[in-house]
């Protein structure tokens, strides 16, 4: 004899237990405090990486004969603080606590998605683009200059170049990706 | 739960009710979304943190209710965008097979723990917005609520709700002995 067996699924998966949904007060105020230090500490090493090396291309050229090695040297020391800003301003415009329940959860999906495409689609422009000139002068003032032999420096801008051009093809890659799954989320919705 | 004594502010009152009235079907939440237990974890306290730093801005123009679920799916969302890099194949719910696991046999439907697993690997395996709409419906909530969380229409709701019966009545009903 065939004897049919139904099940009801919500009543399965509202049957399972708490688990470890505890969650005390202090706990939570606790894991605040420690996400606000770490932002903060992370904030911080971004300067300090920034000061750090400003302060060592600084002292370097300083001393500099060239002027090509000098100016370019400026150009890194540009190149790090406008990237340190961008970092910052791009950091700062993430989710605030309220939008996570004010947010329809499409729209909310569908901005992290276009977000991080829109960082990973940009990267090259705001983050690798402002080093390229400092870091190529760099190498044909010391071409120029005579502290370094030719061939030396062409293998090291080449190396600059072929990785700038492999990062961002990296990127485009990814935004790809991100875009195609924006645009399976329209659809779904 | 969280603890009631020390819940001095409006903040911390409001946490203190959501996390007791939702504290389960967020735990489960976190389970549709992350197949891994330490990671599970971390993702249901990432929720109580986030939902508890969100209540500070809960201007009650939408119900408690509501307004917890919509924080507990973005943090997961974010969470699934952020581990983009190590993305797992999922599928729209449109393309899971009907018929495929319908030879489930009476044992494993008796089995809650083996119909309970099956269930939360098809979960997982859904487009963010498909497992959405599966977790709250397993929530018991309706085709407006739903909609009202998740922000497409009640219509478009009804209709995937409508292919989720027919996918779980597929895979959990009717199996025979």
């Amino acid at each position: 004899m065939t004897e049919r067996v139904d099940l009801d699924a919500q009543e399965l998966w509202q049957s399972q237990g708490d688990g470890d949904a505890v969650i005390s007060l202090d706990d939570i105020r606790s894991r605040a405090r420690r996400l606000e230090q770490a932002v903060s500490i992370r904030n911080l090493l971004e300067y300090v990486a920034a000061a750090v090396v400003v302060a060592a291309f600084g002292i370097r050229m300083w001393w500099e004969s060239s002027a090509v090695v000098r100016v370019s040297g400026v150009m890194v020391i540009a190149a790090t603080l406008f990237v340190t800003y961008q970092l910052r301003r791009r950091g700062t415009a993430t989710q605030l606590p309220a939008e996570l329940g004010v947010k329809h959860a499409v729209d909310f999906h569908r901005g992290q998605l276009e977000r991080q495409r829109d960082l990973v689609q940009d990267v090259w422009r705001w983050y690798l683009l402002p080093f390229m000139p400092g870091l190529v002068g760099l190498q044909i003032g010391l071409a120029v200059s005579g502290q370094a032999p030719v061939a030396n420096v062409t293998v090291q801008i080449a190396v600059i170049c072929v990785g700038f051009v492999a990062v961002h093809g990296l990127n485009r890659r990814a935004a790809r990706r991100l875009q195609h799954r924006i645009d399976r989320l329209i659809d779904h919705t | 739960m969280a603890s009631a004594p020390d819940a001095g502010t409006r903040q911390d009152r409001l946490y203190v009710d959501a996390a007791a009235a939702f504290g389960a079907p967020l735990a489960r939440l976190a389970r549709g979304y992350e197949p891994d237990p330490d990671r599970c974890r971390d993702l249901l306290q990432e929720i109580h943190l986030a939902l508890w730093r969100s209540l500070a801005s809960f201007d009650e123009r939408c119900s408690l209710r509501t307004w917890v679920f919509r924080v507990a799916h973005n943090v997961a969302m974010s969470q699934v965008v952020r581990r983009r890099g190590r993305a797992v194949t999922t599928v729209p719910l449109d393309a899971v097979d009907l018929v495929a696991d319908v030879a489930v046999d009476r044992d494993e439907v008796l089995d809650r723990k083996r119909a309970l697993d099956r269930l939360t690997t098809l979960i997982q395996r859904l487009e963010t917005f498909d497992r959405q709409v599966i977790l709250l419906y397993l929530e018991g909530l309706d085709a407006a609520s739903i909609a009202e969380i998740t922000g497409t229409t009640a219509g478009n709701v009804a209709t995937k709700v409508h292919r989720i019966k027919r996918i779980l009545a597929a895979r959990f009903n009717g199996a025979t002995a």
